[in-house]
């Protein structure tokens, strides 16, 4: 319980300390109202957008307001749409949910037969080609990568819709192909890889050779032992892909022009739009840590020795991912 | 908790809690997932069977023709979508347009200021040009059968100059400091406190509009932001068309709503205008059939046969020249005007004309300041003045640097900056680098962003040695504009010279159109000859429609706004 | 299952006698040859390519923009891969792209590894407090999503080579922390070390002297593994204009800017994203196979 508690108050602590230096960061990055104004705006024209915005006050009060208001969930107005962010981005967040979890769906499909697979053909051509296949996954550009495939099968064959994200239901399920397809290269790569590479340690340790000593067929012992432990740092990459999945992927729904947080995130970037800023970065980075705080709890209850704090179990939780 | 826990791994192994995240995480996203479209606005207007003053034809739909399907338009738009009229900004007039209704009107294809078109029936000014007396045209409504009044036009003056409206309107209302005065139901006067002869060009469809919003239905003539809120929420249109849907950087959704007393019948049944940043998917989207018109590039036009596409262009969208701030700065090297005139003769325009715009909708031009919507385009004293690029003379262009004081071949180092605004800048900046070396400078690249350059030009001399090309520019007439852009209490304008000084004061003295434009003639001559914003030409910007859409001739606008939808999307 | 009368030489192995016989072609195939000659050829761009390339990367030539590779109807030999919209030769450009792509990758990995790893030694030798702050902190950067760290970096301190750098190096530390912690803790329960400890060596000395050797293997191995990423990292940072600016030709740039044009100037981006897809699958590869040879405790990773 203790355990608990102390791992609770940690991530809150960070938590405040991240926004602490998002609120600095958006802050450095420069004057918005010098963004938003046009260019031959009068001094008192600047400095009534600076009262408005509320970068007229001194960082100290500006960081007391911010605070109050990220506790009562209030996160300001958009300076460039001038509503309030809160209507701003649920449904954006939404939207690229829906896209990330088709995204996951997929990669488990795929990922997880593949990876197995591999790990159980090691050295041999199936191994080989499936990590081939991996590797050149992760290493193409994603964006290059969407804008060749909207090329060929939106443009020139014309059999799936070049962009955008119709209503998002089931009915456009046409238009999740090639986004979801694009966002999934990389982290199908990651995942197979990782897969492969804790099932092989599995398969090596000792209790699954005592397994195969004692008569184990070979479908069981890999199905039923090596699997389950392999999943360990694969729930470690789930809290890290829950980050991504929060912020959407940039690249993607830049290219695919598709209405997500990601690139809603882009353009108050560029636009110095720091209420939205920061509260996409606080809202990702609040998921993260609940994530990766979950995962640390499950591990404790799941696995005795992490608990214990034996070095071996630390060491392999650490090293996995 | 913990034992259960432990004896569900042991019999079933991990999976449990596997299936629990991916059930949270589904659930997740069903919770996130919701996307209310914002509510419709209100209702369009019941037919009225008493004699309207102006039209006797009735507002309602059943008098149009039967209306084409839904219209798409995409482009790179960098505006909110807002419904609200006081909240719109250069590139939101081809919408907005359809569903409110502006003071001064233009005809549909944004040629000129066309009383017919506007609230204003007619207007006058006073004999010293301090205020301008406007009558409100008889027998118009909202959407909502609400009639149009003086006291409406007041109100929404004061919303226009409000710090809740867009910058671009409310500062350069205040900046003239208009004061609005209801005289009796369909009259009032505007009273100025600086010049603004050309205040019913400026705030029309030609520039930035100043449309007329119902007082009462604006939380009864609440000027807050609560109120502002509120009617972006449930707005009030006053046109053929009404907003029912719209997301802040991504779309607005246009329906048919009305017969309109100015614009006549709607043509669509529907328009959906989307904001798609990446050029390739556009096009690729119009390719596929998921858009009738896009804004293009230059280098698609090549291909617009094979797209099936019409090519419209729209003119004047952006300046190319040399813009050269702060020269007052004495340490600036564009102070001396031996190395601003070098610039200017060193560029080659119509290599770029030819190649980077393709040599597509280029007019020449010797001042960096759009031509179009330039109310003094109609003064011959001004086209004289600035009609005339510099010519491509790199041998002069050497000439003048050694004038300057540099020997041959070691120039001073320059900063070309660009933004991205445009995606033709890099090109232009990498283009120009080669010819500024030629003669003699030393140009570095410098590519900043908007934050960046706006900061840079608030500072003292953040805009040193430094040549910018492409923007649609500050305009040389806009209202408080004309001192501010090149004013003296800016930090960036070319206040030392003494010419550019007192044409400017001129300007925003003139009580009449004549004084005015002979004024900003002298400007434009001391501009040129100063080479302190030598022009090369001004470009068009590229759309590509479908072959049913065609072209609503688009390239006859002279209106600041990227479409002109009126002349496609209504019909009188 | 030994046959009796007949000793045999163990069969040779990474384990072996390979080392000895490494240039013997039997052994020569054991190494990962094409992955290193693309390696070696990207190397050698990256350094020589103002040399090698056939015509000047930086010259504009309007006249002849957008020209298609020398096999298509339109294109010449002079310009084998085709021309750009400013009719710089794409050839060369790639050829001199490497380099800053190289240096990117380099300069990030340098830093962020020894940076990581210094933080790991610290957090893995000292334990406990120390150990399990550093840790949340590793956890919490590493989660984060790279790209938007990235972005925000280049709003804050305006996009460049310094801030794709500084932007990888972010993320890197952390994983070179873990990595490094993780074999520190079990390095430390060993004799030698704790014999040290009791000698009354410094915790400095001990850290440096006894235990980074150990762990350097580990270093490497991640280093090829992370390189690949850092190069995607630059050509994602580039489309979305935060990566570096003109004039320096870099993979990724080339790539952003010839995306307005997949349909009618293909070449410009396909050229580019191939050397960026086959360098960083060539050094995936090596990694795997360093992995695999070196240190086969490491494949977590």
């Amino acid at each position: 319980m203790k355990y608990v508690a102390s791992r609770i108050a940690q991530a809150f602590l960070t938590l405040i300390v991240f926004m602490l230096v998002i609120f600095v960061a958006t802050r450095a990055a420069g004057d918005p109202a010098m963004l938003v104004l046009p260019v031959d705006a009068s001094q008192a024209q600047i400095d009534s957008m600076r009262a408005q915005i509320g970068t007229d006050r001194s960082y100290v009060t500006q960081f007391g307001i911010f605070l109050k208001d990220m506790s009562t969930f209030n996160f300001g107005r958009s300076i460039i749409a001038r509503e309030p962010v809160t209507k701003l981005i649920p449904s954006r967040i939404g939207n690229s949910l829906r896209l990330q979890l088709a995204s996951l769906i997929l990669i488990l499909a795929t990922a997880f037969p593949l990876g197995v697979y591999a790990a159980t053909r090691r050295g041999r051509l199936p191994d080989r080609v499936i990590r081939f296949v991996a590797a050149f996954g992760q290493a193409a550009p994603g964006f290059w990568v969407g804008l060749v495939l909207m090329s060929i099968f939106a443009v020139r064959l014309g059999w799936v819709p070049a962009g955008g994200m119709g209503d998002g239901g089931l009915s456009d399920w046409k238009y999740y192909v090639l986004p979801t397809f694009t966002t999934s290269l990389l982290l199908f790569a990651s995942m197979t890889r990782l897969l492969r590479s804790s099932m092989l340690e599995t398969l090596d340790a000792e209790f699954v050779k005592l397994a195969r000593a004692k008569g184990v067929s070979s479908r069981r012992v890999v199905w039923v032992h090596v699997f389950r432990n392999a999943l360990l740092p694969i729930m470690t990459f789930m809290a890290i892909w829950v980050g991504t999945a929060v912020s959407g992927s940039v690249v993607t729904e830049v290219v695919f022009d598709w209405p997500g947080i990601g690139s809603t995130f882009i353009r108050a970037i560029v636009s110095r739009d720091f209420p939205i800023i920061q509260a996409v970065v606080g809202l990702i980075a609040a998921t993260v840590l609940a994530a990766n705080l979950i995962v640390d709890l499950l591990y404790a209850v799941v696995d005795p020795r992490i608990r214990v704090g034996s070095t071996k179990a630390i060491a392999a939780r650490s090293g996995g991912s | 908790m913990k034992p259960t826990i432990q004896l569900l791994v042991k019999r079933w192994g991990r999976l449990p809690l596997f299936g629990l995240m991916a059930t949270v995480l589904l659930l997740s996203v069903a919770a996130c997932s919701t996307d209310d479209p914002t509510p419709t606005s209100a209702p369009a207007a019941t037919p009225t069977t008493a004699a309207q003053v102006f039209d006797a034809t009735s507002t309602s739909l059943e008098a149009c023709p039967p209306l084409k399907p839904t219209l798409k338009v995409a482009g790179y738009f960098a505006v909110d979508f807002s419904p609200h009229p006081a909240e719109t900004r250069f590139n939101s007039t081809h919408y907005t347009r359809l569903h409110q209704m502006p003071l001064f009107g233009a005809d549909p294809k944004e040629t000129d200021v066309d009383a017919d078109y506007g609230v204003a029936e007619s207007w006058e000014f006073s004999a010293d040009g301090s205020s301008l007396t406007i009558h409100v045209r008889d027998g118009l409504t909202f959407n909502n059968g609400d009639s149009i009044t003086a006291e409406d036009v007041a109100f929404s003056i004061d919303l226009a100059k409000s710090e809740f409206a867009d910058s671009q309107i409310n500062g350069t209302l205040q900046g003239i400091g208009i004061t609005p005065v209801v005289l009796d139901p369909a009259t009032l006067r505007l009273d100025f406190a600086k010049g603004a002869v050309t205040f019913p060009i400026e705030v029309s469809p030609m520039v930035f509009p100043l449309y007329v919003t119902s007082k009462a239905y604006h939380s009864n003539g609440a000027i807050t932001q609560e109120a502002f809120d509120a009617f972006r929420a449930n707005p009030l249109a006053a046109g053929p068309y009404q907003v029912v849907d719209r997301e802040v950087d991504q779309f607005i959704n246009l329906e048919a709503a009305r017969r309109d007393p100015l614009l006549g019948c709607p043509v669509y049944e529907r328009l959906e205008i989307r904001n798609i940043q990446e050029t390739g998917t556009r096009v690729a989207q119009f390719q596929t059939g998921q858009q009738h018109i896009v804004a293009a590039s230059y280098d698609l036009i090549a291909r617009a046969e094979d797209l099936d596409a019409v090519i419209t262009t729209k003119p004047s969208a952006g300046m190319i020249g040399l813009y050269i701030f702060q020269t007052y700065n004495e340490d600036n090297v564009f102070n001396d005007i031996n190395v601003r005139k070098a610039a200017a003769y060193a560029i080659d325009k119509e290599l770029i004309g030819d190649t980077i715009f393709q040599g597509t909708g280029i007019t020449p031009w010797g001042c960096t300041w759009p031509p179009n919507t330039e109310i003094s385009a109609a003064n011959p004293r001004y086209i004289a003045a600035c009609g005339t690029p510099y010519p491509y003379e790199p041998a002069t262009a050497q000439e003048y640097l050694q004038k300057a004081g540099y020997p041959v071949g070691e120039g001073p180092t320059i900063r070309l900056e660009y933004s991205n605004s445009y995606s033709e800048e890099a090109d232009m900046a990498a283009a120009m680098q080669p010819m500024l070396n030629a003669v003699g400078f030393d140009a570095v690249l410098a590519q900043v962003d908007r934050a960046e350059r706006n900061r840079r030009r608030a500072e003292d001399n953040g805009h040193n040695d430094t040549l910018l090309f492409f923007a649609p520019g500050g305009r040389l007439t806009s209202l408080a504009g004309s001192y501010s852009v090149l004013g003296p209490d800016r930090k960036w304008g070319p206040k030392q010279d003494a010419d550019v000084v007192s044409a400017l004061a001129a300007a925003s003295a003139a009580t009449t159109l004549d004084e005015y434009t002979n004024a900003t003639a002298d400007l434009g001559q001391a501009v040129y000859d100063g080479a302190h914003a030598p022009g090369f030409f001004s470009s068009a910007e590229v759309w590509f429609a479908s072959k049913e859409v065609g072209n609503w001739g688009l390239e006859q606008s002279r209106g600041r706004g990227p479409l002109n939808l009126a002349a496609l999307v209504t019909k009188k | 299952m030994a046959t009796a009368g007949v000793v045999r030489t163990p069969a040779s192995g990474p384990t072996s006698s390979t080392a000895e016989r490494w240039w013997r072609w039997d052994a020569l195939r054991r190494w990962p040859l094409i992955q290193l000659s693309v390696i070696g050829i990207f190397i050698f761009c990256a350094l020589f390519g103002e040399w090698i390339a056939p015509n000047d990367p930086y010259e504009t030539n309007l006249r002849a923009r957008l020209l298609p590779p020398f096999w298509l109807d339109g294109g010449t030999t002079n310009f084998l891969l085709g021309t750009d919209t400013l009719g710089r030769d794409i050839f060369s450009r790639m050829i001199v792209g490497a380099r800053a792509s190289f240096i990117v990758a380099m300069a990030a990995l340098a830093f962020g590894s020894v940076l990581g790893s210094f933080i790991g030694l610290t957090a893995g030798y000292f334990g406990g407090r120390v150990d399990s702050v550093i840790m949340r902190i590793a956890d919490g950067t590493m989660a984060f999503p790279l790209i938007l760290a990235a972005l925000l970096l280049a709003a804050v301190i305006g996009p460049g080579m310094d801030t794709v750098v500084l932007g990888a190096s972010i993320v890197l530390w952390a994983r070179f922390a873990r990595l490094i912690r993780s074999e520190v803790l079990s390095v430390k329960q060993r004799d030698y070390v704790k014999l040290s400890q009791v000698a009354g060596v410094s915790h400095w000395r001990a850290m440096i002297v006894h235990i980074l050797p150990n762990v350097l293997n580990s270093v490497v191995v991640l280093l090829t593994l992370q390189l690949g990423f850092v190069i995607t990292l630059e050509a994602t940072l580039s489309f979305l204009s935060a990566g570096v600016p003109p004039p320096t030709p870099t993979w990724g740039q080339m790539v952003a800017n010839g995306r307005a044009y997949v349909d009618t100037g293909w070449w410009l981006s396909v050229f580019p994203g191939m050397a960026i897809a086959v360098v960083v699958l060539s050094f995936n590869l090596l990694g795997d196979w360093l992995r695999d040879h070196l240190d086969p405790k490491l494949r977590q990773l």
